[in-house]
C-alpha cells in the first residue's frame, strides 16, 4: 500500500513538474517583459521580427503619429458630443445638425488617412513580407474585418 | 465373491440411465447468472489487486511516471497554444486601438 502510495504521489509531482516547464518554455517566446516602452509596441516588435534598427524607426513613427492621432480623437469626440447636444435640444432638422454630420465624417476620413499614412511609413520600415502581414492587418482593421485572422501567423 | 464371472457379467452390461431433476434447467441457469455476478465483481477485485501488486512493480511504476509526464506536457502544450492565441490577439488590438482614433473612442465609456 505504501509503495503504490509512493508511486502515485511521483506520478502526480512529474505530471504536475512537466506540465508547468512545459507551459513555461511555450510562454517564454510569446511574453514580452517590459523594457520601458508601451506593451503593444513591444508585441509589434515581436510580431513582425522588427531589428532593433527597425524598430527604433518604428518607435520614432509611432511617437510622432501618437499627438496627431489624439488631435483626431479629441476632435471627433467634441464633434460627437456636439452632435449629441443638439439632437438633445432640436426636435426638428436644422443646418447646424447636417453640418456636424458632415463635421463627423470629415473627421473619420481624417483619421482614416492619417492611420493608413502612418501605417504605410511603419510597412516601409519593416522587411517586405512582414510589411505586408503587417498591412493586411491594418486593411482588416479599416474594412472592419478580423485583423487577428488577416495578418496570419509570424514566420 | 469377487471372482464371480456371472456378476462380473452383469455389472459391466449393467447400465444407468437417470431421469434429470425436475429443477435442473432452472438450477444451470442460476448458476450461470451467479458466476457472471461473480465475474463483474471479480473485474475490480482483480484491477485492485493488479493496482497493488503489480503497479509499484519498476516496469509498471515506470510507464505510469512516462504517461504522467506525457499527459503534462500535452496539456500544457494545449493551453499554451490557446494562450498565445489569445496574448497575439489582445497585444494587436491593443496596438490597433493605440493607432486608430475611431476604435480608440469605441472604447470609451460613454
Amino acid at each position: 500500500m505504501k509503495r503504490i502510495l509512493i508511486v502515485l504521489i511521483l506520478a502526480v509531482a512529474f505530471g504536475v513538474a512537466s506540465y508547468r516547464i512545459s507551459y513555461h518554455c511555450a510562454m517564454a517566446s510569446v511574453v514580452i517583459t517590459p523594457d520601458g516602452t508601451d506593451a503593444e509596441l513591444g508585441w509589434l516588435k515581436h510580431e513582425f521580427a522588427l531589428t532593433p534598427a527597425q524598430y527604433e524607426k518604428v518607435l520614432a513613427l509611432h511617437h510622432a503619429y501618437s499627438p496627431v492621432c489624439g488631435g483626431h480623437c479629441a476632435r471627433y469626440m467634441a464633434a460627437r458630443e456636439h452632435l449629441k447636444s443638439l439632437l438633445k435640444e432640436n426636435t426638428a432638422w436644422s443646418p447646424e445638425v447636417g453640418a456636424t454630420i458632415e463635421e463627423i465624417a470629415r473627421i473619420r476620413g481624417e483619421c482614416r488617412q492619417s492611420m493608413l499614412r502612418y501605417a504605410y511609413d511603419v510597412a516601409a520600415c519593416m522587411a517586405p513580407e512582414q510589411g505586408q502581414r503587417y498591412l493586411d492587418m491594418i486593411r482588416a482593421q479599416i474594412l472592419c474585418e478580423d485583423p487577428v485572422n488577416m495578418m496570419g501567423n509570424p514566420r | 465373491m469377487k471372482d464371480d464371472p456371472k456378476l462380473r457379467q452383469t455389472l459391466q452390461a449393467w447400465q444407468v440411465s437417470p431421469s434429470a431433476a425436475p429443477d435442473f434447467n432452472n438450477s444451470v441457469w442460476r448458476r450461470v447468472a451467479a458466476e457472471e455476478d461473480h465475474g463483474f465483481a471479480g473485474i475490480w477485485t482483480r484491477l485492485g489487486d493488479w493496482l497493488l501488486v503489480q503497479l509499484p512493480r519498476p516496469a509498471y511504476a515506470s510507464a505510469l511516471l512516462c504517461a504522467a509526464v506525457a499527459i503534462g506536457f500535452a496539456t500544457a502544450s494545449l493551453q499554451a497554444s490557446h494562450a498565445r492565441v489569445n496574448y497575439r490577439a489582445e497585444h494587436a488590438r491593443q496596438y490597433l486601438n493605440s493607432i486608430d482614433p475611431l476604435a480608440m473612442m469605441e472604447n470609451l465609456p460613454r
